[in-house]
């Protein structure tokens, strides 16, 4: 699972309708794609994502996740032509993979398992 | 996928992509090759999602986007429940062979439950109550230009009424195959 898959995921068990974004993301095991699986470095797609995602959340996350990467607190139009900051993102939005970890909400700390890069969204007959 | 649709797709500048196959344990073929036609063609500017309720459909897509270098986020999720309101209209393309069997609704409700190859075919009334369920849902999630492809059969086309309200309907193929006829869409959102 990549932080872009992250950034737009949120808590859906019953009930839980606020503070349910972003879940608090533990990676315990993480790597890295090589060059010949992951998608090639690219410019226009990263400025496009960056029109869309949740800025906020991915700069919080990143920052607990401990990977030597900073972002900034805003995003801006000279900062999206920034080859440095660009090349950032490639590697954290499309390059690294959480093999294991969890997903928790900040709100009702409902725990969603990520397994072998996948993770498990699906809730019980009786969170639903 | 002929190329003319990889044409539509590219003209309608996706940047999203989403495969949504609820249960068929299917080897994720479908995105794979989307992705590596559009590639083909220089076309790079797309995330791919690939999205089931059954792990062992996750991990043959996973293992199948290695072996063909693609890139396909998997989640394990019913529907797009799980997407924030952010995703809302930022779907360009939604794929989805849903449960088209015509089966008896127990069938369908113990298929939904066990999450297992079963739940690939139960589609229970007429075949499309798991369809009539994802409408609404697509409806949301797909771009203002987005375009929405479904594998149907003809005993599913009581839908059309249904899908008419919300969308424009074009038929692209038409096919026989072993047991059944099936028929494939293409709906975009019908402009207010």
């Amino acid at each position: 699972m990549k932080l872009i898959t992250h950034n737009i995921l949120m808590c859906n068990k019953k009930g839980c309708t606020t503070n349910n974004f972003p879940l608090k993301l533990v990676a315990t095991n993480w790597k890295d794609l090589d060059t010949e699986n992951a998608q090639q470095y690219n410019p226009a797609l990263l400025q496009r994502l960056c029109e869309k995602i949740e800025w906020n959340a991915l700069r919080q996350t990143v920052s607990t996740l401990n990977w030597g990467v900073n972002l900034p607190e805003q995003l801006s139009a000279e900062l999206v032509q920034d080859e440095a900051f660009l090349q950032d993102l490639h590697l954290l939005l499309v390059k690294r993979q959480i093999v294991e970890g969890q997903m928790v909400c900040p709100n009702c700390e409902r725990v969603y398992e990520i397994k072998n890069g996948i993770p498990n969204m699906l809730l019980r007959e009786d969170e639903v | 996928m002929h190329s003319n649709q990889t044409q539509i797709i590219q003209q309608r500048q996706s940047s999203l992509c989403i495969l949504q196959r609820l249960v068929r344990v299917g080897s994720g073929v479908v995105i794979n090759s989307l992705q590596k036609l559009l590639a083909q063609q220089s076309f790079n500017d797309a995330i791919y999602f690939g999205i089931d309720i059954n792990i062992k459909a996750l991990d043959v897509t996973l293992r199948t986007a290695i072996q063909n270098n693609c890139d396909v986020q998997v989640i394990q999720q019913s529907f797009c429940h799980n997407f924030t309101n952010l995703m809302k209209g930022s779907v360009d393309v939604f794929i989805f062979n849903p449960p088209y069997v015509v089966t008896p609704e127990d069938e369908l409700m113990k298929a939904q439950q066990k999450r297992d190859i079963e739940a690939s075919w139960a589609g229970g009334k007429d075949g499309i109550q798991v369809l009539m369920a994802f409408i609404p849902k697509a409806y949301e999630f797909l771009s203002e230009k987005g375009v929405f492809y479904l594998l149907l059969i003809e005993e599913n086309l009581k839908i059309l009424k249904r899908l008419g309200k919300l969308f424009d309907i074009v038929y692209l193929v038409k096919r026989e195959c072993p047991g059944e006829r099936q028929v494939i869409l293409r709906l975009t959102k019908k402009q207010k």
